[in-house]
Formats: structure tokens, C-alpha cells, sequence
């Protein structure tokens, strides 16, 4: 009943800055991108709290219980990936902004090439995919953690949680998203490492855990739960596969992930950005960190006969390891403390469940509606109704397809972070750094990398859905998008080095 | 708590030294780095806004 009440009351919270916010968005800009004028923490906080989604609270703890510490890298390449997006993209794109009025990634690609619609609009199409995409990954992880923490239906766990995100959204846009995600941010950090420390204490402390780490001797990947790696040819755990999945395609492809990297225009100073990263970094390595830890512990505890983790409710004959911080969190905690566990999840899940609503609408509105179809001579007030339709009605799509996902839909989460590596990283990377980039290299670049990606994750997809090709370098497993980026980074070089011999003919 | 003393036995914190090496000290040091290059580049002064 407590939990009840908890979530109640953090609801109706997010519905009241929703409506203040609402107050204070008078143009585009304040709405898109918060006028620009967001502080240091909020925006700190915003960058963090935009990226740790239901992923983060469910999905980080569930490896950690399936993998130990041999999948510790992505406690790294998460965090880091916030930094390469304040560092790389952050005070290029922000400087952009100010001096130049551009609100999103499509704005700056726009201008760069002097691109009217073609480049805006495929940015705009995969930008808008991607995230509808993701929204259901996030919509099927509040109905998970409601079902199993509150006991609620898992539909009526997706339509509630549906209705508050899109009041809050619609009413107040990113200035909305972003004093909400301060307060789920606050929510989240805290209720994270507190969770985590206690958890540990519980079991005797972080030394015990690791040395009964080390006894257990079933399950998945037993014997390397205490390693930083496993054997060269083995799946997930491989320092090929390590690499290729943290070092290269997590790190990079968050960092221009749409609902993460269009956050760096809104920061007010320019010179902030210098001071973000060790925030950052600190704060996303503290989140990461106490997530894998409670699912490592959850190992420990299942290893000891504390906690035994439900079925799969789609994959018989799995265990739902997503599952293992609530169930882990209920069996160790003390009531007073587990009663804020739903609170937290849910803070966590929303926190990107509203960055993605927003991102999807300002991709239809702002980028299609008003740059393209009509070339830059719509009303702002036409632009937030369209802007505000639109989220409504991708809200209600995505959350229609997480009560009963079919099987694609998870092929095609699954597919998200390796399409915003292969397709925007080349991209903005390579025309933000290297002058004779040109248009068309960098439009066919990012089409080679999303076709590619979809068609390499086909290929290496389990069947029915895929061929279950296994793709290896020197017999080690490598994760499938590095192709794509390859494909892409190729394309966006050649194209442009053909395009500028060409210039030099003509000019000559 | 012997979070600092290395074992005879090359254990750190009940984890391998490889390990804890990976889990906690890369991260401090990344942590490190970044908090002199931000007080390094405030200090330089380099906003152009």
C-alpha cells in the first residue's frame, strides 16, 4: 500500500512541474530545446538521467547477474559515452547553437551543408525510428518492474505510466524533461548507491561477495564471474566481443544516441561543457556501478539460497534476470527502503521514456513538418500543435506494441544502439572534425550504415527472426554493428575524397 | 577491511588483482584525468562564447 501511495505521489510530482513548465514555453526554442538556457546541473542531470533508462536499473543488473565482473567494461563505456558526447560533439554543437540558432542535430547537418531537405530528413526518419523503437523497450520495462514489484497488471502498469509521461511531456516540452529528469536523476543516483551499499552490507560486504563470486560453479558463464574476461572464443565475454561491444559500438553509439546528444544544445554556457566531464563521468560510473553490483550480488544471493529469480514470462525455460534487483531488493532490504524500489525503477524508465517522446516529436514536427514540407514558414503554434499530436500519438503506438511486443520488436531494440553507432557517429564525427566532408558523402554514409546494420543483424540473428550467422575475427565473436560503422566511415571518406578530385578538375 | 593491501594470495578485495585493477582503479584514473584536463582548460580561460 505504501509502494502505492510512493508512486502516486511521485506521479502527481511529475505532473505538477509538467504544468509549471508549461507556463514558461512561449517559442519553438523554449519547447525543442529549453530556450538554450539551462544550467549546469540541470543540464548534468538531464545528459545522465536521459541515458540511464529502464536498461540501466533493470537491464545493468541483470547482466551483472548473468556475467559478474567480466562484463565490468560497460561500466566504463557507459559513462564515457557521456563524456565524447560533451567533448566531441558538445562544445562544437553548443557554440553552433548559440551563434547560429540551430536546435537539433538535423538543424546543425542542415547548415552545415547548406541541405534544404534530403540530409535533414533521412537524419530526421532514423532519428524518429530509433526512438519509437527504443519507447518500447522502455514501456515493456515499466510493465516488467510493476508487475513484479507492485503485483499491478502489466498492461495498466504501460497505459498509466503512458498517460503521466505524456501530460508532462506535451504540457512542457524539454523544459518539462529537463526539471523532471533533475528530480528522477536525484531519485535514481540516490536510490541506486543507497540500494546497492545496503544490499552488500546485507550480504556480508563487497570482499564476501566476491570471494563466494568465485565458489559458484553453475549457471552461465560460472567460473569467469570474477575475471575481468573469459576465453577468447566464448560469446559475450570474449575480449574481442568485450571490445567491440564496450570499447567501441556502447561508448560511441551513445554518445549520439538522438535523445542524448540533441540535449547539448539546450546548456546555457558554452564554457560549462569544459567542466562536465569528471561530473559526468562520476555520476554515470556511481549509477552503472551500483546497478552491476546489486545484480552481482543477486548471483551471490541465489548462489546462497537467498532469492530465486521468477521464469521468463516469454522465453520458457530462462529465468527473468531483469528481475534480479527488485527481487533482490525485496528479499535483502529492509520494507522502509524497498518501499521506494518501484519509485526509483520507474524515475529511471521515465526519465528516457520522456527525452524519446520529445525527441520522436521535434524529429515530426520541427525537422518534417516545418523545414521540409513547409520549407520554414510554419507558426510556432502550428509547430507545437504537430509537435504535441505527434508525441501523443507515438505514446500510444509504442505503448500499444510493449503490451503484447511481438518478437520483432525486440530484434529491433536490440538493433537501436548498433544503428545510432553505424549511422550517426561517422556521420557528425567526421563532418564536425574534417572540412571536406561533403553533403553527399555523409547522406550516403548514413543510409550504408542503417541498411547495413539492419542487414549484418539479420544475418547474425537466432532464427526464425535471423540466419544465426556467427561473425568472427581470428575465431574470436565480434559484435555485429562494427560492420556498418566500417561501412559507413568508408562511404562518408571515399564519397567526399571522390566529390573534392572532382571539385579540383572543374576549378583547374 | 584490507581494500589496499594486496594479499599473498594476489587478491584484492576478494577479486583478482586484473580485475579489481579494471573495476576500480581505470575508473579513478579516467576520474582523475578528466578533473585535472577541466581544471587545467578553466584555468587556460578558453571559453569563446
Amino acid at each position: 500500500m505504501i509502494e502505492l501511495l510512493l508512486v502516486i505521489l511521485y506521479l502527481t510530482g511529475m505532473m505538477v512541474i509538467g504544468a509549471y513548465a508549461s507556463k514558461k514555453v512561449r517559442s519553438i526554442s523554449d519547447f525543442v530545446n529549453a530556450g538554450g538556457n539551462l544550467g549546469f546541473w540541470v543540464f548534468s542531470l538531464l545528459m545522465v538521467a536521459s541515458l540511464v533508462s529502464g536498461m540501466t536499473a533493470l537491464g545493468v543488473a541483470g547482466l551483472g547477474y548473468v556475467s559478474g565482473y567480466a562484463t565490468w567494461w560497460e561500466q566504463i563505456a557507459v559513462p564515457l559515452s557521456l563524456v565524447l558526447s560533451v567533448v566531441v560533439f558538445g562544445m562544437k554543437l553548443n557554440r553552433l547553437a548559440k551563434e547560429n540558432g540551430i536546435l537539433t542535430v538535423q538543424d546543425y547537418l542542415a547548415y552545415r551543408f547548406n541541405d534544404t531537405k534530403g540530409l535533414r530528413a533521412v537524419s530526421a526518419v532514423f532519428s524518429a525510428f530509433v526512438s519509437a523503437v527504443y519507447l518500447v523497450g522502455q514501456y515493456v520495462a515499466i510493465g516488467i518492474i510493476f508487475k513484479t514489484v507492485l503485483g499491478w497488471d502489466y498492461r495498466l502498469a504501460i497505459f498509466v505510466s503512458l498517460i503521466v509521461t505524456l501530460a508532462y511531456v506535451v504540457a512542457g516540452g524539454l523544459l518539462a524533461v529537463s526539471w523532471t529528469s533533475f528530480i528522477q536523476g536525484l531519485i535514481v543516483i540516490s536510490g541506486l548507491s543507497v540500494s546497492a551499499a545496503l544490499i552488500v552490507s546485507s550480504l556480508g560486504g563487497l570482499e564476501r561477495i566476491n570471494t563466494t563470486l568465485a565458489e559458484i560453479s553453475k549457471g552461465p558463464f560460472a567460473g569467469f564471474l570474477n575475471q575481468p574476461w573469459g576465453p577468447w572464443e566464448a560469446p559475450l565475454i570474449s575480449p574481442m566481443f568485450l571490445f567491440t561491444l564496450f570499447g567501441l559500438t556502447v561508448p560511441l553509439g551513445l554518445a549520439v544516441a538522438p535523445h542524448v546528444i540533441n540535449n547539448v544544445m539546450s546548456l546555457k554556457k558554452t564554457s560549462h561543457m569544459k567542466l562536465l566531464p569528471p561530473i559526468l563521468f562520476g555520476l554515470g560510473f556511481l549509477l552503472l556501478s551500483s546497478a552491476k553490483i546489486i545484480g552481482i550480488s543477486g548471483r551471490v544471493a541465489e548462489y546462497l539460497g537467498i532469492i530465486c529469480l521468477p521464469q521468463h514470462p516469454v522465453i520458457p525455460g530462462s529465468k527473468l534476470t531483469d528481475a534480479v534487483f527488485p527481487v533482490l531488493a525485496k528479499a535483502v532490504l529492509p520494507y522502509e527502503v524497498y518501499v521506494f524500489i518501484a519509485v526509483v525503477v520507474l524515475a529511471a524508465v521515465m526519465s528516457t521514456t520522456d527525452r524519446l517522446l520529445l525527441t520522436f516529436g521535434v524529429n515530426v514536427a520541427y525537422d518534417i513538418y516545418h523545414n521540409i514540407i513547409a520549407k520554414g514558414n510554419s507558426s510556432a503554434k502550428k509547430i507545437n500543435l504537430i509537435n504535441r499530436v505527434s508525441i501523443v500519438l507515438i505514446g500510444i503506438i509504442t505503448a500499444y506494441i510493449a503490451m503484447s511486443p511481438p518478437p520483432l520488436i525486440a530484434w529491433l531494440i536490440w538493433l537501436a544502439l548498433g544503428i545510432m553507432f553505424s549511422t550517426w557517429f561517422p556521420a557528425l564525427s567526421i563532418s564536425l572534425y574534417w572540412s571536406k566532408t561533403t553533403r553527399n558523402a555523409v547522406l550516403w554514409g548514413m543510409i550504408v550504415g542503417f541498411i547495413s546494420t539492419l542487414v549484418v543483424g539479420y544475418l547474425v540473428a537466432k532464427p526464425p527472426l535471423g540466419l544465426g550467422i556467427s561473425l568472427k575475427v581470428a575465431g574470436a565473436p565480434i559484435y555485429f554493428p562494427v560492420i556498418g560503422f566500417i561501412a559507413s566511415t568508408i562511404t562518408i571518406v571515399s564519397i567526399s575524397l571522390v566529390g573534392n578530385m572532382r571539385k579540383e578538375v572543374l576549378i583547374s | 577491511m584490507n581494500w589496499f593491501i594486496l594479499s599473498s594470495a594476489g587478491v584484492l578485495l576478494g577479486l583478482p588483482v586484473s580485475t579489481f585493477i579494471i573495476a576500480f582503479a581505470i575508473p579513478s584514473v579516467i576520474f582523475a584525468v578528466l578533473v585535472v584536463s577541466a581544471i587545467v582548460s578553466r584555468r587556460r580561460g578558453g571559453s569563446r562564447e
